[in-house]
């Protein structure tokens, strides 16, 4: 059995379809039997009535303020987009296509681009560097050896210091610099510890590479 | 979104012809030569040694090639080997004395072929180079195998997007031998 007290809690919720239908239903129930009840929802109502006319609306239109506020509120530019094309009607869904079909048209050039590509693409796949057939200084041959172990000393010198072609006769030989040689060397993946000797010869397209000294 | 279709499909289609190239074959070949010195004095002393060419090596001025990059005084072909590779893929060779070459051929830009070389000894890689052929072109490994016994591996690609140059071997200029004039007798010969 629920007290008075407890019904007179729930008068307010109950006046406003706030509560629980179980709790709901108990209220409905008291209020039929007790007088006293029902005369507090009835001065809560009053109450209520009252309070909601003594409130006077506003006088003053605050439609064209909020929408002025959302105006002036920054906007996605895919929006704005979207509103300058809207403005133009059936005109604008022309311009919408023609201006995707003009974009397509500029990425395909950009991609067909061989210079792009390159630049995309870079110069190797997932590789170092390549060691190009053309050195920049055609000489014949260019020798150089760098040799880790005395026991087996590579012989490009020999090759390069007896020519035997009529280029190599009439140019000496050039001897690569030390920094050159070891960038070369590193270039081949053959590290600090191994020989490297590498010559070129421009007008045959031919290149000699010593395979490093192995362990 | 029929744009967008159009925009996908023109990307396809570029991507497509732009990547048409990688399915071109290449021809990969790879000769195997010995090469010594007959007489390693000869070297120290510099003196002028008869060079022995396999006439085998003859073909495709590979002889010609090895004169000039060269100075031993033997040349034999071991082994010739070629096969059939695309951009992208790789090829393997086995080479005279126990080493395996790899050789995947990556793209061809500028008449010029850029591939990954990598040499194994069993299973252990003992070099890679990474090296771009020019058409027509060649590269050759040496690799010592004794004292005075070396193995020149040489390497050279063809394809249909590898347009070799005229041929680029030098001939050698023979000096012009002048007319030879007739060498007046002396006096005192008389002829009979």
């Amino acid at each position: 059995m629920v007290s008075c007290s407890e019904i007179q809690l729930l008068l307010g919720p109950f006046d406003d379809g706030e509560l629980e239908p179980h709790e709901m239903q108990d209220v409905a129930l008291h209020i039929v039997t007790c007088r006293d009840c029902n005369a507090a929802l009835e001065d809560y109502r009053a109450l209520g009535v009252a309070l909601r006319n003594t409130v006077r609306p506003p006088a003053v239109d605050l439609t064209p303020a909020v929408l002025a506020r959302l105006e002036a509120m920054p906007r996605p530019w895919r929006h704005r987009v979207r509103a300058f094309i809207e403005s133009f009607g059936r005109i604008g869904t022309a311009i919408e296509v023609v201006s995707l079909a003009a974009v397509t048209a500029v990425l395909t050039v950009v991609i067909a681009n061989p210079a792009v590509q390159k630049l995309v693409k870079g110069p190797t796949h997932d590789s170092p560097p390549l060691l190009t057939s053309s050195l920049p200084r055609p000489v014949a041959p260019i020798a150089f050896a760098r040799t880790s172990s005395p026991a087996r000393r590579m012989t490009p010198a020999v090759a390069s210091s007896t020519p035997v072609n009529q280029f190599a006769a009439t140019e000496p030989p050039e001897v690569q610099s030390a920094s050159a040689m070891q960038d070369l060397a590193a270039e081949l993946g053959a590290g600090d510890s191994q020989s490297v000797a590498v010559w070129n010869e421009p007008n045959t397209h031919t290149t000699v590479v010593w395979v490093p000294d192995q362990p | 979104m029929l744009p967008l279709w159009i925009a996908a499909i023109s990307v396809g289609i570029v991507y497509a012809a732009s990547d048409a190239g990688r399915d071109q074959p290449i021809k990969i070949q790879v000769e195997s030569i010995q090469a010594r010195y007959a007489d390693t004095s000869a070297v120290a002393l510099r003196r002028s040694v008869p060079v022995r060419m396999d006439p085998r090596l003859n073909q495709s001025g590979l002889s010609d090639r090895l004169r000039l990059m060269f100075d031993y005084s033997e040349y034999q072909l071991v082994r010739r080997q070629s096969a059939n590779s695309t951009c992208g893929g790789a090829v393997a060779f086995n080479l005279p004395g126990g080493h395996i070459l790899h050789v995947a051929p990556l793209a061809v830009e500028d008449n010029e072929l850029a591939m990954d070389l990598a040499m194994f000894e069993g299973d252990r890689m003992i070099m890679r180079l990474p090296f771009r052929l020019s058409a027509g072109g060649m590269l050759m490994l040496v690799d010592q195998h004794a004292p005075n016994r070396f193995y020149i591996t040489a390497i050279s690609a063809e394809g249909p997007q590898l347009r070799p140059q005229a041929s680029v071997v030098p001939v050698p200029q023979m000096p012009a031998i002048p007319p030879v004039e007739p060498i007046p007798l002396p006096a005192f010969i008389q002829p009979w």
